[in-house]
């Protein structure tokens, strides 16, 4: 899922400057839009898991994702990206699941999961789940602190990369905890597109008020 | 009822026909996301995102009114690839047609259309599940509308 921050043609017709000074003016623009959209997608992250709630997006899928920010922007000589795919895949997100379970044939999962067949139905998986989850005592295997050791091995196995970012954007509502998913994306680019607008804008006058002077 | 109840009843309503009228038949149709019915396979669920930006709300244009609305459509299907061709043609419904919104009465109050074709787009989610019987793709569609009131 890629946005370009795009639309400017017409700002740049309409004050016709040589296409030279517009480069200059997008390259500057561009430069110090980098830090400024760094801030602004990451302050939007933050909204998106305040809103999820920590006991469905642990506070600890936080930190990685902020970190994985910096890959998403691409900037080039004439155009700007932000491409949340480098955030993290479905397929990425999905290396996350089942930390744990017993694998048909012996052995257990241990991330990232690559889609080995399961031994246990999913009612006995999820009822496992809840135990984990809320790190309680189940057929004599104490859970506690489990949980916290499946969200750690999920971020190992994420590595750099942020798959979940999908849970906030799209939601998961099949499963409690429920995440209702968030206008990440659109208010990201709704945000950013306003600021690179008043960037260049600024840039381009620039240019045009030293033009004017002679 | 609220004017985004119309319009999700509007919305869900002429989606129906559409994706009837290219042979998507015994689909079950949710609204919201508070609903207690358990997800079926296959099934269509449309969520209207709630939106605290101000900026989202353009004001009244003398006395007519328009909204921006966020629409997500979640389609839980068998397979990847109907996921995939369900979620294509409801990204084609988006950019076609014009919703007519209405009241119960069936008076016309306005319409919901998407202006903005780039503004659509789509995801395909994997299975939480590995079980068979429980295994369903998620295809999401995501799109901004625009929901517009007449004048009365």
């Amino acid at each position: 899922m890629r946005f370009e921050i795009s639309g400017f043609e017409k700002l740049i017709n309409k004050l016709s400057i040589a296409s030279e000074e517009v480069e200059q003016a997008f390259k500057t623009a561009s430069t110090e839009f980098t830090p400024q959209a760094r801030a602004t997608i990451a302050a939007t992250l933050v909204k998106a898991a305040a809103n999820a709630g920590d006991e469905a997006f642990p506070l600890a899928y936080i930190e990685p994702m902020l970190a994985a920010v910096d890959n998403i922007i691409i900037t080039g000589p004439t155009e700007l990206l932000i491409d949340f795919e480098q955030l993290g895949t479905p397929e990425e997100l999905q290396e996350g699941y089942h930390y744990g379970a017993k694998i048909e044939g012996g052995g257990q999962v241990d991330l990232p999961y690559g889609g080995e067949p399961l031994k246990n139905d999913t009612e006995q998986r999820y009822e496992a789940w809840q135990r984990v989850f809320h790190g309680e005592t189940w057929h004599g295997i104490n859970y506690a602190g489990v949980w916290n050791e499946t969200i750690a091995a999920r971020l190992d196995a994420w590595g750099d990369k942020a798959p979940q970012w999908l849970l906030l954007q799209y939601g998961q509502t099949e499963f409690d905890p429920i995440i209702y998913p968030y206008p990440l994306v659109e208010e990201v680019t709704f945000d950013l597109t306003a600021i690179f607008d008043g960037m260049l804008r600024l840039e381009l006058n620039l240019i045009a008020a030293k033009f004017n002077k002679g | 009822m609220a004017r985004k109840q119309y319009e999700l009843r509007a919305f869900r309503n002429a989606l129906n026909d559409y994706l009837g009228g290219l042979g998507w038949t015994e689909l079950e149709f949710r609204e919201g996301f508070k609903s207690e019915k358990t997800i079926q396979v296959p099934s269509v669920a449309i969520h209207f995102l709630p939106s605290n930006k101000e900026e989202l709300q353009i004001g009244g244009r003398g006395s007519e009114d328009l909204n921006r609305r966020l629409i997500q459509i979640d389609c839980y299907m068998e397979t990847e690839d109907r996921a995939e061709a369900i979620t294509d043609d409801c990204m084609d419904f988006i950019d076609l047609e014009a919703v007519l919104i209405k009241d119960p009465s069936d008076n016309t109050l306005g319409t919901l259309i998407c202006k903005d074709t780039s503004s659509i787009y789509s995801e395909t989610l994997p299975p939480l599940l590995t079980d068979p019987k429980l295994k369903r793709w998620r295809g999401v569609v995501r799109a901004t509308l625009e929901s517009h009131y007449y004048a009365p």
